[in-house]
Parts: C-alpha cells; structure tokens; sequence
C-alpha cells in the first residue's frame, strides 16, 4: 500500500486543479492506497512518522523539492520507499530522477523500480539536491513570491536586476576534507549531490558518495540578471567558477550568512556540510539522468 | 605544435577550459593546501600547497603556482614556482613560467616561455618526486626558444 503526502501549497496549489484525475488514475494502476494532506508547518513530519508507524513500505511525496526535504528528514534511517509526484515551484530531484509531470509519475510509482541514492548532511538536516549559499537564496525567495502571468513576470524581472545590482559577494572560507582549504569572493556556492547544475560539464552521480563544490565568485550585473533568469551559459565563463568534488566540508565566514538546502533555509555558517551515512531509496523512471 | 587540448592558451583574458576537468580552481580563487584528484584539474587561481592527480593538469595564464605539480600531463599557461613532474607530457606555452625542476617523458617548451631549473627526461617517471636527474641543465632565468631546436 502506498501512503500519498500532499501538499496543497506546492507550486502555488498545483495539485488542486488535478487532484480527481490523479485520484482516478492511480485507482487504474491499482495503487490508490491512502492520501493525507498536510495544513501547515511540521505537519508533513507528522504525517510521514504516521505512515511508518502504520507500516506503510512505500510513501509519495505529491509536492516538490521542499515537501520532499521534510519527508526524508522525517525518515531518517528508516528502510521505506519514497515516490515522487511533483507538482512543486522547484522539482529538481524528480527531474533527475526521469519524472517530469505527474501523468508520468504514476506509471512510474506502478513500475515501482527502486534506487539508493545519496543524502547530504548540513549540521543535522538531510538533503537531496543541493545545499545553497549567496544569490540562490535571494532567488529563492523571489521565485516563492512570483506571480503567474505578464505582470508577475515583469514584476519578477524588475525585482532581480534591483536585487543583482545591490548584491555584495560573501567572503567565504571553505576547507574541504581537511586537505586543502580556498578563501574566496563568493557570488553563489552550491554544493551538489548529483547532476543538478546542469551548465558544468560534471561527470557526478547520486550514487557516488561525493558533493559538487560550485562556487561562482564574481558576476558583472548583467550576468547576474541571465543568471537569475537561468538563461547565462556559464560554461563559457569558467575562469569565474571552480568546481571541487568532496565528502565534507566546513564554510565559515566572517559574518553570519543564510545556508539553504533543497529551496530552504536551514543553517547558518559557520556549518559542516558532509555526505550522509543514511541513504534515500527512491522510486525512479528507466529515462533517469544517472 | 599545438595540439587540441592547447586551446586553453588562446585568450588571456577569456581563459576557457576544454575537456572536461573534474576539478577547476577559478581565476580570484586562492587554494591553499594539498589538491589530488584522478581526473582532470585546471587552475586559473592561486595555489599554494601540491597538485596531484593521475590526469592532466592544465594551468591557466591567470594562475600562480606556489606548489609542486605531479601528473600524467601538465599544461603550463601562467607561474608554478614548484617542481613539475609529468608522468607523459609537459607542455609550455609562451606565457608560461617554471621557477622549478621539471620532469617528463615528452617536453614541449614554445617560444617566449621562461623556464628556471634542472630539466629530466625519461620514459619510466614514476615518482611524483624528481629525485633521478638523467639530463641536467642548470639555468638561471633561462628563456627557452624552442624545444625542438
């Protein structure tokens, strides 16, 4: 049986205009099992402790990056299955994994193929895509607060270049396995644990027990504007990023600053960020990116 | 001669890897410590420690190097200060400089590049020190021409 979250806040309520197909759907596939929905903070912890307290092997996220983070920090080590229906702002994981809309996701859950995958560990929080320092997080709360539309999309534009032009790069120091260490301007670091920054040419995988180490260290106002827009090839402006692979790190940093994974704030540096011992058994498509 | 993997050399001031280098030290980034890697590495920062890998080194214009450098083939774009060890090749480009032993299988030094220290040539590198001097040459700030002349 399979025990469905939902989050009716992800992607702006996404999951509402197709919840009844969906319902039915599944019901066709003969996974229906049972749906909860979650009302607000914590709630989605709550219900995913429930579920494997009445013994459920299989539980589906029906959200994106950010209902997915709560559910396999309320796992922890517990052996279950975790399925994807995405239907959040940011749906990274489910992307990698081959699941590109929720039509797909259900075939996908019925095929029921499973992988292990690796978690990141920033202090005692778990991750699965990324974990963020600098302009991501600005970015992140300005997609949260975007609205659909030509007005929304103006409204978005106009906000990132006001925002690009008055960011201040962070100075940052990272000390990587305690075998080296770099001291640098920093516009945006992301530490990766798959192929979720698609402008480098990187060769990792999930499944390799390694972080990705991206640190973009300057950016002119321009390209941090494509940036936010997701339209700047950064692969062509490789003398401003650096790229180290490692299994844990320390960021500190003079002041203070906001670490996010998956989408959310979660730290502040000075932080250890490191390769989990728990591994994430995830439902995933034949077409995944790993 | 310039082969495919020299593109890096082109433009000083747009220095564009090629290939695909697992590990990339960025033009303001200073690293200090010891970096190893199996694959590829490329370095347009500072580096103040050791380079190591079991793949190629590709050092870019904007790079100082204040390190030792062992791998099987090293591209020299900007400043090591450090001996090179190239299990296979080691190329220097005309705005590379080497205040440092070097050793290779195969060297290739261009015009205009600056090269200070004791050179080895081997075909049987091995130790990521230069310990065994087959073919010495003292010089002190001596401007290689060419190295095939």
């Amino acid at each position: 049986m399979y025990y469905y979250i939902i989050n009716p806040a992800s992607g702006g309520g996404k999951i509402n205009k197709v919840q009844d197909k969906l319902k039915e759907r599944l019901k066709e596939l003969g996974i229906a099992g049972e749906f909860a929905k979650s009302t607000g903070p914590g709630d989605i912890a709550r219900l995913t402790k429930m579920a494997i307290e009445r013994g459920y092997k299989t539980i589906v996220a029906v959200g994106g990056d950010g209902t997915i983070n709560e559910i396999i920090n309320a796992l922890g080590d517990v052996r279950v299955a975790l399925g994807i229906i995405p239907m959040g702002m940011s749906n990274e994981l489910a992307n990698m994994l081959g699941i590109t809309d929720w039509s797909m996701a259900c075939n996908i859950l019925a095929a029921r193929k499973v992988e292990e995958v690796d978690l990141g560990l920033i202090n005692d929080k778990l991750f699965v895509t990324a974990a963020s320092i600098g302009f991501d997080n600005i970015l992140f709360d300005l997609k949260r607060s975007k609205r659909d539309g030509a007005w929304g999309k103006f409204a978005f534009g106009t906000k990132l270049s006001t925002t690009a032009r008055s960011f201040k790069p962070l100075h940052l120091e990272l000390n990587f396995d305690d075998k080296y260490s770099v001291e640098t301007d920093c516009f945006n670091f992301s530490l990766s644990n798959g192929a979720f920054l698609t402008y480098l040419p990187q060769k990792s995988k999930p499944q390799d027990n390694m972080l990705d180490a991206v640190l973009i260290s300057h950016l002119s106002h321009s390209d941090a504007v494509k940036y936010g827009q997701g339209t700047l090839d950064l692969s062509k402006k490789l003398g401003q990023v650096s790229v180290f692979h490692t299994k844990k790190m320390k960021i500190t940093s003079k002041e203070p600053v906001v670490v996010s994974a998956d989408g959310k704030p979660v730290a502040e540096t000075p932080v250890t960020i490191e390769v989990s011992e728990h591994k994430l058994r995830v439902i995933v498509s034949k077409k995944r990116h790993f | 001669m310039r082969n495919k993997g020299d593109k890096m050399f082109d433009r000083k001031e747009e220095f564009v890897t090629t290939g695909v280098a697992e590990t990339v030290v960025g033009t303001s980034v200073k690293l200090k410590g010891n970096l190893k890697s199996d694959g590829d590495i490329t370095v347009d920062g500072s580096v103040n420690g050791e380079i190591k890998t079991k793949g190629t080194v590709n050092i870019g214009p904007n790079a100082n190097i204040i390190a030792n450098v062992h791998a099987k083939n090293v591209n020299v774009a900007g400043t090591v200060q450090g001996n090179v060890v190239a299990t296979d090749r080691l190329s220097v480009s005309e705005s590379g400089r080497i205040y440092g032993d070097i050793a290779a299988n195969i060297l290739a030094i261009s015009a205009g590049a600056l090269f200070s220290g004791k050179s080895t040539m081997s075909e049987n590198i091995k130790s990521p020190e230069i310990e065994l001097v087959v073919e010495k040459e003292e010089a002190q700030e001596e401007i290689v021409e060419d190295s095939k002349k």
